[in-house]
């Protein structure tokens, strides 16, 4: 095995026409309702930061309780609260000038919502958008529509047309097959696609004998989530041609070495930073250049799917 | 669910009236914490609050309620042996400091300060409280703090007890008689929290407020409860004033359900 200097290990990317200086991205609803917050993640270090997802009208999303932490991670019903397309235009001004690569998320019932939202993201700075297609806990949105691989090309193919930035799908892990979902986005013109979203889950609190969540469903995300996330990562590999954003349970360097060896360009981290805070993008990817170095793998391109040779 | 998610079944072994629609609720629940922290209430079918928790001692804790909102007054309403979820406790409670510690409470602020005064009591230390209601009746927990045997300096707006005006502006009365104070602790609506911060970097007194921001997970991600790039759930709900003095919306801006921004008044 050939060693690397860990000086001489390139974890930059570039992901459909944007230069990432890691592929660690800010995964959507995380933290990423403010600029503020979002500019505090790019200050950490973060490749990319993703928006939380954002629709046409302003929207207070589930009663609490809202997030249940359970082994292996946690399960949240948020219920898509953001502020609306016109007042985050206010977030994405702080990120002006800032450097920071903002993708902006947002979320819609039909394809005449999304290409209006992105639209407006495209006007507001945004590098890309990441369509939301996968959100598992709010009616009428996310998953019940991403489900679909019709209407997630329709939706896909809508947007691509309407814009000059990147279009990310992020598909939904709750599907019989989703490399066919996968296609869809592929066919419909995206740039890249985003899995997995979180998995839909419940918890029950035995002593009160009720749903943990006000919603009753959540998404699981978390380490417990991310063999299935490995998988679906591998699958779209063998079916997509377009890069393959890699997410779902990313604490540590090797859990992103597995996602690259099985096909991600880039990634998203969410859940671990409830318990490490936003240092997780630095901790991460000096753990990805030192595991880089010992593997001998001198940029990403030559560990990406090599799980598939 | 198991114990180390943070999670623990809170039974409710008593209530006591606080002040004036304001309840204490004591429940035997098994969670250690220290003065300052919170907890995510749950009554399921209603609603899960944060709280911050006015009473803490061994195998209990106690909240604080002003019975305003569906959630609050269904609380209150609760009855002796009836059982809450509570997550926590979370975020960062208060730095006990100072020989002769002043605390400042405004309204249902008073919660988080009642622990605090008595930690600084158990330190050995002599605390002044300067606590402000809109009149008389409105002093949240002001009968526990006597128990504690502590100074109490008391404000009304309308004059019908003690010094007529802010509690603020009682404190920098206060501070103008006497100069020996080195600490300063604040609780209460953000205003009076902002005049308390402006008064601790005049005078150069170390100190620390907790604040409210409308919380959604309460551990950190999900950014409802921001303030500026700090989040009120994790790096708080405790700051010192020196990061208060920094954060451009300490007193001007909070954020609704939706995450919009809203002018504070």
């Amino acid at each position: 095995m050939r060693k690397s200097a860990p000086g001489e290990v390139d974890i930059g990317v570039e992901l459909a026409g944007i230069w990432l200086r890691n592929p660690l991205m800010l995964a959507s609803g995380i933290l990423g309702e403010t600029g503020d917050l979002l500019l505090a993640a790019h200050r950490a270090g973060a490749g990319a930061v993703v928006t939380k997802s954002i629709g046409l009208d302003p929207r207070d999303g589930s009663k609490n309780p809202t997030v249940y932490q359970c082994e292996g991670g946690m399960i949240n019903s948020m219920g898509l609260p953001n502020p609306g397309i016109k007042d985050f235009s206010r977030e994405m001004e702080v990120l002006e000038g800032s450097g920071a690569v903002v993708i902006g998320s947002i979320f819609g019932a039909r394809s005449q919502d999304f290409v209006v939202l992105a639209k407006k993201m495209e006007s507001y700075g945004a590098s890309a958008v990441e369509l939301n297609l996968s959100c598992p806990h709010a009616r009428g949105y996310g998953a019940e529509i991403g489900s679909n691989p019709a209407t997630v090309k329709s939706i896909t193919a809508a947007v691509v047309k309407s814009i000059d930035i990147p279009v990310f799908a992020k598909l939904t892990p709750n599907t019989r097959d989703i490399a066919s979902l996968g296609m869809a986005a592929e066919d419909g013109g995206a740039s890249a696609v985003v899995a997995i979203n979180t998995i839909k889950a419940m918890a029950i609190d035995p002593h009160l004998r009720k749903p943990a969540l006000g919603n009753k469903y959540g998404g699981l995300s978390g380490p417990a989530i991310k063999p299935v996330g490995i998988r679906c990562v591998y699958e779209l590999f063998e079916s997509v041609k377009i890069p393959i954003i890699g997410v779902g349970g990313i604490s540590d360097a090797t859990d992103a070495a597995e996602y690259i060896m099985a096909g991600a360009s880039a990634l998203q981290i969410g859940t671990i930073v409830q318990s490490s805070g936003l240092k997780a993008f630095s901790a991460i990817a000096e753990g990805l250049k030192a595991f880089m170095s010992e593997e001998g793998f001198k940029d990403l391109s030559h560990m990406k799917g090599v799980a598939h040779e | 669910m198991s114990d180390d998610q943070h999670c623990v079944i809170g039974t409710l072994s008593r209530t006591k009236r606080a002040g004036e629609g304001c309840t204490t609720l004591i429940f035997r629940a098994d969670m250690e914490a220290t003065p300052g922290q919170f907890a995510m209430v749950w009554l399921p079918d209603v609603d899960e609050v944060p709280m911050s928790l006015s009473h803490i001692c061994d195998g209990e804790v106690g909240i604080t309620v002003k019975a305003v909102g569906e959630a609050t007054k269904a609380l209150c309403s609760l009855q002796k042996g009836d059982r809450v979820r509570m997550r926590g406790p979370f975020g960062r409670g208060f730095t006990v400091k100072g020989r002769s510690p002043l605390i400042v409470a405004g309204g249902v602020g008073s919660a988080p300060l009642l622990p605090l005064a008595a930690a600084i009591v158990n330190a050995g230390a002599k605390p002044t409280l300067v606590i402000g209601a809109k009149r008389k009746a409105e002093f949240v927990l002001i009968d526990e703090f006597k128990d504690l045997g502590i100074e109490i300096l008391i404000a009304t707006d309308d004059g019908s007890a003690g010094f007529r005006g802010t509690a603020s502006r009682l404190l920098e009365e206060t501070l103008d008689a006497k100069a020996n104070y080195d600490s300063l602790y604040a609780c209460g609506p953000e205003q009076m929290l902002e005049s308390v911060a402006e008064i601790a970097k005049k005078r150069n007194i170390w100190g620390q407020a907790a604040l409210e921001r409308i919380m959604k997970c309460g551990i950190g991600v999900c950014g409802s409860c921001a303030i500026n790039e700090k989040l009120v759930c994790k790096d708080g709900p405790v700051f010192d004033f020196t990061e208060l003095n920094g954060l451009k919306d300490f007193g001007s801006v909070k954020r609704d359900l939706s995450g919009r921004a809203r002018l504070l008044n």
